[in-house]
C-alpha cells in the first residue's frame, strides 16, 4: 500500500492502481456528501453516470460524465420493471481520477493520480422512498 | 438532484474495477460516441438504397410496361409478367437485404446493461452485429442472382415466345333478305359467300348477289 488513505493533495505520487480501499473510501464519500453521483436521463433511453466532488485517493475535484446508452442495431427494446418503463438494474460506474492536475510519477500528458475506483447506483423503489 | 437526474441511490459495491471492466467502460463510451456517425451515416445509406429501388421498380414496371408483352399470347404474356413480376420482387428484397448489411437496420438507443445482459460484452455486441451483417449479406446475394436468373428467363421467353395469333382477322357481318348474318368468312366462290357462324354447325351460304350490305366488324356480339 503506497498511498494514504486520506488522500494528500498534489503530493500524492501518481499510481494506476483499482484496490478496493479506493472504492470504499469513494462509498464513504459519497455518504459525507463530499462525492456525489447520479444517473441523468434527458430523453427516453438516453442515460449518463454523473460523479463530482472528491476523489478518494488524491482529493482533489473530480467531474466525471460517462454514457450509458448508446445506439445499437440489433437490441430488441430494454428490459424493465413491469409496467413502469424503468430499468431494473444495478449499474455499476467505473471512475477514474481525471482531476486534471499532474501528480509526481506521472506519465508524460497525463494527469489525475491513477486511481480507479467503483460505485454502483440503484434504484430506489417506492417502498424505500416511504421508508 | 439535477434536472433529468433518475432516482438513484449508491450502494456499497462489492467488488473494485478490473482491467476487463475499464477496458469494457472504455469500449463502451467508444460505441456511444459513434451512435451519430453511425445513424448519419445509416440514414444516407437508406436514402441511397431507397432511391436506387425506386429507379428499379419504375423502371422495371411502369416504363417498360406492357410493352414487352403486348405482341403475344395471353398465356406467353402472364408468363413472362409473372417472370419479370417474381424477379422484380426477389431483386428488391435482395438488395433489401443487402443494404441491411452495408447501413444496419432497427436501430434503437440501448442502455450499457442492455448489452451487458444480452451479449456480456461490447465487443460480443459488435461481432453478433458483424455476423448480422454477413447473413443478410449472404442472403441478399442469394436472392439478386435468383433475381436475375429469372429476368434473364424471360428475356429468353420473351424471345423465343410465338406472336400473338391473327385468326380470325375479322367478322364479316352480311345483310341479305332483310337479315344479318355475322361470321368468319371461310370462302367467296361462284357467287356465293361462306360464313361460319356460331349458331350453326355449317357455314351459312349467302349468294354475294343478294347481300345489300357487307360490313367488316370487329365481333359478332
Amino acid at each position: 500500500m503506497v498511498s494514504s488513505r486520506t488522500g494528500t493533495g498534489s503530493n500524492e505520487r501518481f499510481e494506476r492502481t483499482t484496490t478496493f480501499e479506493w472504492t470504499e473510501r469513494a462509498f464513504e464519500l459519497l455518504g459525507s456528501g463530499a462525492l456525489r453521483a447520479e444517473i441523468q436521463e434527458h430523453s427516453p433511453g438516453g442515460r449518463w453516470a454523473h460523479v463530482w466532488g472528491q476523489c478518494p485517493r488524491c482529493g482533489h475535484r473530480i467531474d466525471d460524465w460517462q454514457p450509458l446508452s448508446a445506439v445499437t442495431g440489433l437490441l430488441s427494446g430494454r428490459r424493465t420493471r413491469s409496467g413502469t418503463g424503468e430499468t431494473v438494474d444495478v449499474e455499476p460506474v467505473d471512475v477514474g481520477c481525471g482531476c486534471g492536475t499532474t501528480h509526481p510519477g506521472a506519465p508524460d500528458g497525463t494527469t489525475g493520480c491513477g486511481v480507479s475506483f467503483r460505485i454502483e447506483l440503484e434504484p430506489v423503489t417506492d417502498v424505500d422512498a416511504v421508508d | 438532484m439535477a434536472d433529468g437526474a433518475s432516482n438513484y441511490r449508491p450502494r456499497r459495491p462489492s467488488s473494485t474495477p478490473s482491467q476487463g471492466s475499464l477496458s469494457e467502460r472504455d469500449a463502451f463510451i467508444a460505441l456511444s460516441r459513434q451512435s451519430l456517425p453511425e445513424v448519419r451515416a445509416s440514414a444516407e445509406a437508406w436514402r441511397n438504397g431507397l432511391s436506387a429501388f425506386l429507379t428499379l421498380v419504375t423502371a422495371g414496371v411502369i416504363i417498360k410496361g406492357r410493352d414487352t408483352t403486348a405482341g403475344l399470347p395471353v398465356s406467353w404474356r402472364i408468363l413472362i409478367t409473372g417472370l419479370i413480376g417474381a424477379g422484380l420482387a426477389l431483386a428488391v428484397a435482395g438488395l433489401w437485404r443487402v443494404l441491411a448489411a452495408h447501413a444496419g437496420t432497427r436501430y434503437r438507443l440501448s442502455t450499457r446493461q442492455d448489452i451487458r445482459q444480452t451479449y456480456g460484452t461490447v465487443e460480443a455486441y459488435q461481432l453478433a452485429v458483424a455476423e448480422r451483417a454477413t447473413d443478410d449479406l449472404s442472403t441478399g446475394r442469394r436472392l439478386v442472382f435468383a433475381a436475375l436468373a429469372l429476368l434473364l428467363i424471360s428475356v429468353g421467353v420473351n424471345w423465343w415466345a410465338p406472336p400473338a395469333s391473327t385468326s380470325p382477322p375479322a367478322y364479316l357481318r352480311a345483310t341479305f333478305n332483310n337479315t344479318d348474318t355475322c361470321g368468319v368468312p371461310q370462302l367467296a366462290d361462284n357467287g356465293q359467300l361462306w360464313l361460319a357462324t356460331s349458331s350453326s354447325h355449317d357455314p351459312v351460304v349467302i349468294p354475294l348477289a343478294q347481300i345489300t350490305s357487307l360490313a367488316v366488324v370487329p365481333s359478332c356480339a
